[in-house]
């Protein structure tokens, strides 16, 4: 009897837990796993996203070896990972620093926490929209600066800028439960053998939140690979294509050229291309990690 | 346990709650919806116009109709030109297509193969335009052009009077000395929105209307099956489309790419520029930002012989290899409300709506026996008519097809902001251009 009324509190709390996975599990199965599965079959087709899929041809492998074919794909790609690299240096470096900032203990910190946060929840839209007003006539008019978005050799970091300011407020309270994890004795018994601040910071602090820095590195990194929105909301990839990432380009062949079989085919090779980054790279400081 | 009960059924809802319309509705509310909708229609209209003068006309026009039919009614929706086409394709897929919407059926043949768009080859006022709208291929009308569309230079006439500038410009010449007069006044001599980059296409418009267009038909048709070379072409002298709009550049204000379609256009109202070039519905455009304004137009001077340099509109295919569909009002052949459609594209088709578009949106209708003298800007346009100077070029297309746009408008973009200005070297770079994605087409 006891063991039995065990094994169904047992159950009972498994149930629970497993109903608050429910929603996640059902927008994750709608969003993104359906999809990914259908559109197994339009890679091998000739779609082009307007007529009945019923009415596309079967091309079996040849969008996939058309694209390997196709050095247009290059600049984009190009592109996609400068933005990331951009992104990530820069979500990740002003992140921890708003991290270090706001776990002092002082008057404000709360309230700049919030503040840090806020563009986070702005959309991407939204905030394209802003800044396409500062960088045409705000920053021209006070710093007599041109208009870093019309500019084929400055759109991708401008672009980035906007990413930064939105973005680096969620790996920012990442760091921050990182941070606050670190016990303070051990900065005790640095301070007594006659550490530094900057000593304290690098020997203490980065190793032990180094899982910190695995979960937004490699978060940062491949969502800023396939991103398209703000693109397309800021730029349509222009001036002449100079800000078209790759999740741009897939998406114009999949909405805008008619050659929807080829974007799919190009979208599950760029999936494929940042599942191995990613593991690559959160391989890389995994292995750094230290345990407390 | 009552508590963990609650948030199970919390859990519950939340997914149930992101599922509607999953369910179908009862037999009694499809019939009672379906008695409805004999009574009553809502039509949808998905559109891309922002102007406010065309926004005026929608409504009015709707209105003027409703009161005529008070069971129609209608629904608008705006998006914005560079997201129309894409959002357009989306919502036909998914089987949610607006009853209308206007594209371009050439640029887009997936429409009419799908069979989209309805068939209105046998509407009997087809015959109330001033040019029939075009029968394609096979003979069907899908597309209504409901107004004309001609490009060329809207020019703010006080400005040139300040400027000590009498008569425009008949020449390229003329044209390039009028544009330093400007200067030397401080005035800028064009505004360029090309941040809009549509803008920018329709410079180019402008250009190769006048110089290319009326002897060259199927000059588009013949690039995009790569029978003819954009470099090397001695009927379609590009190569000095691109030096002329070089010209164009560096004669409007700083940073075009960085300047919206609006903002160039307040700089004409304020009297900050001259001249803009852009399609027919710029006058109104310029007119609802300042109802005050003086607009004057010419065609764009893309030659030194004068007799040469008029406004073009599309027509007719001028031969039958050439028939096309053409851009227009489109009815989703799908709809629920093809019949009250029809009604009202019936109503667009005559002399009270083409009226209430020439007063409202202040362009010029292609409906038979409209007034002429709606808006003294367009008196050019009339003289030029009556006088025998608008050509036509038949079934001659501006704009290209999906990547092949994308590509030429890239390329352009970036001839502009170059610094060496390689006209040669950029024609043939188009060409490997067209000449790849032609083949990834095969």
């Amino acid at each position: 009897m006891q063991v039995s009324a065990r094994k169904i509190h047992s159950i009972k709390a498994s149930a629970t837990r497993l109903s608050f996975l429910l929603p996640t599990i059902f927008f994750f199965g709608i969003a993104m796993l359906i999809p990914f599965f259908l559109g197994i079959r339009v890679a091998f087709t000739d779609w082009d996203g307007i007529t009945p899929l019923s009415m596309a041809n079967y091309v079996g492998l040849h969008n996939f070896v058309s694209i390997f074919h196709n050095s247009d794909v290059l600049r984009p790609l190009r592109i996609a990972i400068i933005y990331a690299l951009l992104n990530t240096l820069g979500n990740n470096f002003f992140g921890l620093l708003f991290a270090v900032g706001v776990t002092k203990k002082y008057r404000f910190n709360k309230a700049h926490r919030l503040i840090f946060f806020m563009p986070a929840a702005l959309s991407s839209v939204l905030a394209a929209f802003m800044w396409n007003y500062i960088y045409s006539n705000v920053l021209p008019q006070i710093l007599g600066v041109e208009n870093y978005l019309s500019n084929p050799s400055s759109v991708v970091a401008a672009v980035s800028v906007i990413t930064i300011w939105g973005g680096c407020g969620v790996p920012m309270l990442i760091y921050i439960a990182g941070l606050t994890s670190v016990p303070s004795s051990l900065y005790e018994s640095a301070v007594i053998d006659g550490a530094n601040a900057f000593q304290q910071f690098w020997k203490i602090t980065i190793p032990l939140i180094m899982q910190s820095f695995t979960v937004n590195i490699t978060i940062t990194f491949t969502n800023s690979l396939s991103s398209a929105g703000l693109f397309l909301a800021a730029t349509h990839g222009g001036p002449g294509g100079a800000s078209e990432s790759m999740g741009l380009y897939i998406y114009n062949f999949l909405f805008k050229y008619n050659k929807a079989g080829y974007g799919q085919a190009l979208a599950y090779l760029f999936l494929a291309f940042i599942v191995v980054l990613a593991v690559l790279i959160s391989g890389i400081f995994r292995k750094r990690e230290v345990e407390m | 346990m009552k508590k963990r009960i609650a948030l199970i059924a919390a859990a519950a809802l939340m997914v149930l709650s992101a599922m509607p319309g999953c369910s179908k509705p009862s037999g009694t509310t499809s019939e009672t919806q379906s008695k409805a909708s004999e009574q009553k229609a809502v039509i949808t209209w998905m559109h891309h116009v922002q102007e406010e003068s065309g926004v005026q006309y929608m409504k009015k026009s709707t209105e003027a109709f409703t009161k005529k039919n008070p069971n129609i009614t209608f629904e608008l929706t705006m998006v914005p030109q560079d997201n129309y086409p894409t959002l357009l394709k989306s919502k036909l897929a998914a089987g949610d297509a607006p009853d209308m919407f206007d594209v371009d059926l050439d640029q887009n043949p997936g429409f009419i193969k799908s069979g989209y768009v309805y068939d209105m080859s046998k509407q009997p006022w087809l015959h109330n335009f001033i040019t029939e709208p075009p029968a394609g291929p096979d003979g069907k009308v899908y597309a209504i052009p409901t107004s004309i569309a001609f490009f060329g230079v809207f020019y703010n006439k006080d400005v040139f009077k300040t400027a000590g500038i009498s008569s425009t410009p008949t020449t390229w010449s003329e044209f390039q000395q009028d544009c330093s007069k400007l200067k030397s006044k401080g005035i800028i001599p064009i505004a360029s929105g090309y941040k809009d980059l549509w803008t920018m296409t329709c410079s180019f418009h402008a250009d190769k209307m006048t110089a290319i267009a009326p002897n060259y038909e199927d000059w588009t048709k013949q690039l995009e099956n790569r029978k003819v070379t954009w470099a090397n072409n001695p009927k379609a002298d590009m190569n000095s489309v691109l030096k002329r709009q070089a010209y164009v550049y560096d004669n409007s204000q700083k940073d075009p790419f960085g300047t919206t379609w609006d903002a160039a256009q307040d700089l004409v109202v304020t009297g900050k520029a001259a001249m803009i070039i852009n399609g027919s519905w710029t006058p109104g455009n310029l007119e609802t930002k300042d109802s005050k304004i003086n607009v004057g137009m010419f065609p764009f001077p893309s030659s030194e012989d004068a007799s040469k340099n008029v406004f073009a509109i599309n027509g007719n295919a001028k031969t039958k290899a050439n028939a096309y569909y053409g851009m227009g009002q489109c009815v989703y052949s799908k709809s629920k409300n093809v019949d009250a459609v029809m009604k009202y594209m019936a109503f667009r088709a005559t002399v009270e709506d083409g009226n209430l578009y020439q007063q409202y949106a202040k362009q010029l209708s292609a409906v038979k026996g409209c007034s002429s003298d709606f808006d003294p800007s367009y008196k050019e346009w009339f003289d030029a008519q009556k006088n025998g100077l608008v050509a036509d070029i038949g079934a001659f297309r501006r704009d290209y097809s999906g990547q092949l746009d994308t590509a030429y408008n890239n390329t352009m973009t970036n001839f502009l902001m170059s610094k060496d200005r390689n006209a040669a070297a950029t024609l043939k770079s188009l060409d490997a251009q067209f000449d790849k994605i032609a083949n990834l087409n095969k």
